[in-house]
């Protein structure tokens, strides 16, 4: 600070010297005119405390170099009204100046501000609503504001404000914390901005505070003033992104609660009746056996067991298939593969459909011998057969066959399950995979057992389809992979135990 | 063996009454449990088997099993549902003899209990096997098939015969490869289907609806108790 006084002095100084050896040809006018010049510079240069300073030394050096006599006081009035235009001088100079410059550091902040602000805004505009956006945020304002740290405290649905996203200028110096610092949440209750240490900048839309804009800047400094006003006007942007993505979330929210019922209302209507159905039929058997005055005759015993037994199977096969819906749906079916005969699976399958009570039918089964071992969970792909089998003796005539058919091809079993029934119309081809969907006119049928195939089919790499739709005689056909077969070993060394 | 004792743990009363009645009908001594501790306790009365459900109310099932095994040999078999396959194999590891998957029929019941049963009173497994038209000499190593010689190499005899010496029996993948194969074997299951698969061409009369040698799927096979 001492530094402008010394070099206006010393041109004072430098000054007077060449007027000094100049005396003789100069009068006083010029003398004085030349000191104004210079209170004048240094007014421009240095400003208002060093151009003061020189009016007054201009004016000692007036008066005690070039006037006659040489004395220091202001005697007359002409000396006086040099020394008032000195300062006068200085000081509007001085004023001036000091007004231009500011305002031209003023103009140089707003520019900066409107830039950085418009790079900001052209970001969150570029990649829309997005949790991205949210995400790379404070990275661009560590960046465009050259600050240590960022952080975006975000109002959670259950009321508390967490951290969503932070950026360092260096990495691995994060000091923000997870939970909200206790200025935030200031900012937060009182909707103004609070700076300690650190800045916390509120952000709303319209009157309700979605987060708060957090920075951190350079250990012992202050954020310019500019920079906190970027940040309020920025967070105002930053908060109808929130916003909008928040109103996203919960418009995705309502949709999935809206499906969920949807789900349940059709589970519902679906199951109810083919539940209550051999539970009515189990009550009621054993009810008349239990009655204790009445004689039934083994013949008729027998029936009624026989239909609490039909019940129940039927009964069993309902939730089970519920049960692996249920598992599909929440992703936790993972098939547990190991290598089996398929020609292995397809006979369980039919044995389990031939065992179940009812009218007896024909299941021709015509597998290839040489099929090779196929990587599978063996009762995942059980279950596919039986409710394919199943799904063909429900939807044909009594009495017709139903075929079982296999073959291979590039890399891929494929399994064929044929009924005689009425084909299958090419419109509904793929929706009859979806669960609770029927075929117009279908009766006996949960809408469980092709939706259970398809999950279980998919969940090994495999697909399932409606062969040849529309033709008479519904075929439903899957396919799996065939993963690298097992070498066919010969006796494999360490020795087996005698 | 009828007689022997059964202790059946089961958490639904239904289920305990329904064995109960069962395994009284076919001569068993039985008792109840309806929890895990209840069974620990039961464990004085020296039961010869053990039911065990893995749901119980109080304690794992797993945990139940792993500490009967701490105080005694006595055959402990499961009773799980379909598509547990993971927690049959953990429990066949942990030294449970056997399951059986609900529903089951009480012949298939009393039948499993006969096999743990024979097994736990070591019972040298006869030394002429005969199921079917299947004829298997153990000491000679010796099979035949209506009365033709079948021709196994030592790898898929050792696999058959481990099977018939525990005929009956759940055995795991993993312990029918460390058994034939050693030790240090376990993972290695594709080796182990192939086998079977050689086996069952040339001992079942229809391969792909095996009669012997049956699948458990999931955790192992099974070679069909001879009548």
């Amino acid at each position: 600070m001492v530094k402008p006084y010394l070099s206006m002095a010393a041109i004072c100084l430098a000054i007077t010297g060449v007027m000094l050896t100049l005396r003789l040809t100069l009068d006083a006018d010029e003398i004085a005119l030349v000191y104004l010049f210079m209170v004048f510079l240094s007014a421009i240069w240095w400003g208002r405390g060093p151009s003061l300073v020189a009016s007054v030394l201009a004016f000692f050096g007036l008066n005690f170099l070039f006037t006659i006599p040489f004395t220091f006081q202001v005697t007359s009035i002409h000396e006086a009204i040099s020394l008032a235009v000195f300062v006068l001088v200085a000081e509007e100079t001085s004023r001036l100046t000091q007004r231009l410059r500011e305002r031209e550091v003023e103009a140089r902040q707003r520019a900066w501000e409107a830039s950085t602000l418009h790079a900001l805004s052209a970001a969150i505009s570029a990649s829309g609503p997005s949790e991205e956006t949210v995400q790379t945020l404070p990275h661009r304002i560590v960046e465009a504001l050259d600050v240590p740290e960022c952080a975006l405290y975000i109002l959670e649905a259950n009321g508390s404000l967490r951290r969503r996203a932070v950026a360092t200028k260096h990495p691995a110096e994060v000091m923000s914390e997870d939970d909200a610092p206790a200025q935030a949440l200031q900012a937060f209750v009182t909707h103004q901005p609070v700076e300690e240490a650190t800045l916390s900048v509120p952000m709303a839309v319209g009157p309700n505070v979605v987060g708060v804009l957090y920075v951190r800047p350079p250990e012992g400094t202050r954020l310019p003033e500019a920079t906190g006003r970027l940040l309020t006007t920025f967070a105002g942007q930053v908060a109808v992104v929130i916003g909008r993505l928040q109103l996203q979330r919960e418009a995705a929210e309502a949709e999935a609660l809206r499906r969920t019922d949807e789900l349940k209302t059709s589970l519902l209507a679906a199951v109810s009746h083919d539940l209550r159905t051999p539970l009515a039929a189990i009550r009621m058997n054993a009810a008349a056996l239990m009655k204790l005055d009445i004689q039934w005759g083994a013949a008729d015993r027998l029936e009624m067991l026989e239909s609490i037994d039909i019940a129940a199977t039927r009964l069993s096969r309902l939730v089970s298939n519920l049960l692996d819906l249920s598992r599909l749906e929440a992703g936790v079916m993972q098939p547990d593969k190991q290598w089996y005969d398929l020609r292995e699976v397809v006979a369980t399958a039919v044995d389990h459909a031939r065992a179940a009570p009812g009218e007896p039918r024909t299941i021709e089964v015509d597998l290839p011998p040489d099929l090779p071992l196929v990587r599978l969970d063996f009762t995942h792909i059980e279950d596919v057969i039986l409710n394919l089998v199943e799904n063909a003796l429900r939807h044909s005539p009594p009495g017709t066959p139903i075929q079982i058919t296999a073959r291979r091809q590039n890399g891929e079993a494929v399994v064929l399950v044929t009924n005689e029934g009425p084909p299958i119309p090419p419109e509904f081809a793929e929706r009859i995979f979806d669960r609770f969907y029927m075929l117009p006119g279908s009766r006996g049928a949960t809408g469980l057992g092709l939706a259970i195939c398809k999950g279980l089919v998919e969940a090994h790499g495999g697909r399932i389809w409606v062969e040849r739709p529309g033709e008479p005689g519904a075929r439903f056909a899957f396919l799996l992979p065939l993963e690298e077969a097992p070498p066919e070993v010969g006796d494999q060394p360490p020795k087996a135990r005698p | 063996m009828s007689g022997a004792r059964v202790l059946a743990a089961d958490d639904d009363l239904q289920i305990r009454r329904a064995l109960k009645r069962t395994l009284e009908a076919h001569g068993y001594a039985v008792r109840v449990a309806a929890t895990g501790e209840e069974a620990l306790a039961a464990l004085r009365w020296n039961p010869d088997v053990i039911l065990l459900d893995l749901m119980l109310p109080d304690v794992d099932g797993l945990d139940v099993a792993r500490r009967i095994r701490q105080q005694s040999d006595v055959p402990i078999l499961v009773l799980s549902a379909r598509g547990e396959e993971r927690q049959k194999v953990l429990a066949l590891d942990q030294g449970v003899d056997d399951y059986i998957t609900k529903p089951f029929g009480a012949e298939e019941l009393v039948a499993r209990i006969r096999v743990a049963l024979r097994h736990a009173a070591g019972q040298p497994a006869a030394p002429v096997i005969e199921i079917g038209d299947l004829r298997i000499d153990v000491e000679r190593r010796l099979v035949t098939r209506v009365g033709q010689v079948v021709h196994l190499s030592p790898t898929q005899y050792d696999v058959l015969k481990y099977l018939v010496q525990n005929a009956g029996k759940v055995i795991t993948h993993r312990v029918m490869l460390q058994q034939v194969w050693g030790p240090e074997y376990g993972e290695e299951t594709q080796y182990l289907h192939v086998f079977i698969s050689q086996l069952r061409r040339k001992l079942e009369p229809q391969p792909e609806r095996p009669r012997y040698i049956l699948t458990e799927p999931g955790v192992g096979y099974r070679f069909q108790t001879p009548a």
